[in-house]
């Protein structure tokens, strides 16, 4: 409707209002008919469609985390020819993926903080096992010289990277959904059609904590580690 | 019988606010995301921002990365800046590839080399539509291909390099090989 005609319609209404209440019963329903039409534009399509695009953005962020608990095995390979103390490592790895693949967390939970700290938890556990096992390789040079393993770095490194921007994604996706809901006019529509409560954001209890820490191709020449 | 009075000029400021046409009255458009703006311009299918490369050489990347998009269809696009602006250089690239918009929208296939010789990084940045063609793995044996030229001060040599690797490696997966 264009602004010129609907705001003539508001005068309109507004004048008869002021000057003949009583003589027009159509007042109220029109009063009514009004509230709705302004409510049904607060909110009715801007809420769900942000709602939509944050639980999108989760399905990445869990795709990603998966992609990585899918890499683990890999790692029983190379650890074969360590060490004790990395095969102990591996063992932790190996159960904090376990735990890390169990504890899921659907999209209609995504407004559960508690829930969404337990999968923090474990993710971040896993990421921290998976930094210290490949901290660990780095003492043994016959490692990094095989190809299956230098392979596995590379994926490894890239679905860290993967993972941090699927979270980065995901974050900015519940931001713009919680400033929706709260925002006027947004609000009207999204407290009294869809009960919308705010998504809580995924945030590592240390900075970092959720990714392993990456070890850069830099093009140095010092790279033996120590130095 | 003043009630719907009162009411009605109460809700009016609120129907009318709340649906100004100027400001998407059906509310078809949730917040929009923060743009994340790219740290340079791209001014062609080489930016060459930190100077390391020769024109002539400049000019024949340019044309084997026009025929690369021509036979692939990927966008790929050769930078090297003279700082990474504080970023890490996964940040750095990814603020490029998507602020750059490379690559076609529904396939997601831009490509981007980055070489940031004061921070000494090198990147190979893959747009999502790229990565079953140009697996994590693989381009890390290409940056390790590379490196030796790095090593050397031969940005020029590992450039060529790499966009010679990802060529071929392009051309096996997706397109006609020359």
């Amino acid at each position: 409707m264009p602004k010129s005609r609907r705001k003539a319609i508001f005068k309109g209404i507004l004048q008869m209002n002021f000057t003949s209440v009583r003589r027009f019963a159509p007042v109220r329903s029109a009063l009514v008919a009004l509230a709705a039409l302004g409510l049904a534009s607060c909110g009715i399509n801007s809420v769900p469609a942000a709602e939509e695009n944050a639980k999108a953005k989760w399905a990445d962020v869990q795709a990603a985390f998966q992609e990585r608990a899918n890499l683990v095995p890999n790692l029983a390979e190379v650890a074969a020819g360590a060490a004790e103390q990395e095969r102990g490592i591996l063992t932790d790895v190996m159960e904090a993926r376990a735990r890390a693949t169990s504890v899921q967390l659907s999209a209609d939970d995504l407004n559960d903080p508690e829930k969404m700290a337990q999968f923090q938890a474990a993710q971040s556990q896993l990421g921290a096992g998976l930094g210290r096992l490949l901290a660990s390789f780095e003492a043994y040079p016959d490692l990094k010289s095989i190809a299956n393993y230098q392979m596995l770095q590379s994926q490894l490194e890239g679905q860290e990277n993967r993972i941090r921007i699927t979270l980065r994604d995901y974050n900015e996706a519940v931001r713009v959904y919680n400033t929706t809901i709260r925002t006027f006019p947004d609000t009207i529509g999204a407290n009294l059609i869809h009960g919308a409560e705010p998504m809580v954001p995924y945030e590592a209890t240390t900075p970092g904590a959720e990714a392993a820490p990456t070890l850069d191709m830099t093009p140095n020449t010092d790279t033996t580690p120590g130095s | 019988m003043r009630a719907p009075a009162l009411v009605l000029i109460f809700l009016a400021p609120v129907a009318l606010s709340g649906c100004d046409e100027s400001v998407d009255p059906l509310g078809l458009f949730p917040e929009p995301t923060r743009a994340e703006n790219a740290p340079l311009e791209l001014t062609g299918r080489v930016v060459d921002a930190s100077d390391l490369i020769p024109d002539l050489i400049e000019a024949d990347l340019t044309t084997q990365l026009a025929e690369i998009e021509r036979d692939t269809k990927a966008q790929f696009v050769v930078v090297t800046t003279s700082s990474l602006e504080g970023l890490t250089i996964q940040d750095y690239g990814l603020r490029l590839g998507r602020g750059w918009g490379l690559g076609d929208k529904e396939r997601n296939d831009g490509l981007l080399l980055i070489v940031a010789p004061n921070e000494q990084k090198v990147r190979i940045e893959v747009g999502y539509g790229l990565e079953k063609s140009l697996p994590d793995d693989r381009c890390g044996e290409f940056i390790e291909m590379m490196l030796p030229s790095f090593r050397d001060g031969d940005y020029v040599a590992g450039i060529e390099n790499g966009v010679d690797l990802l060529d071929r490696e392009l051309r096996t997966k997706l397109g006609k090989t020359t």
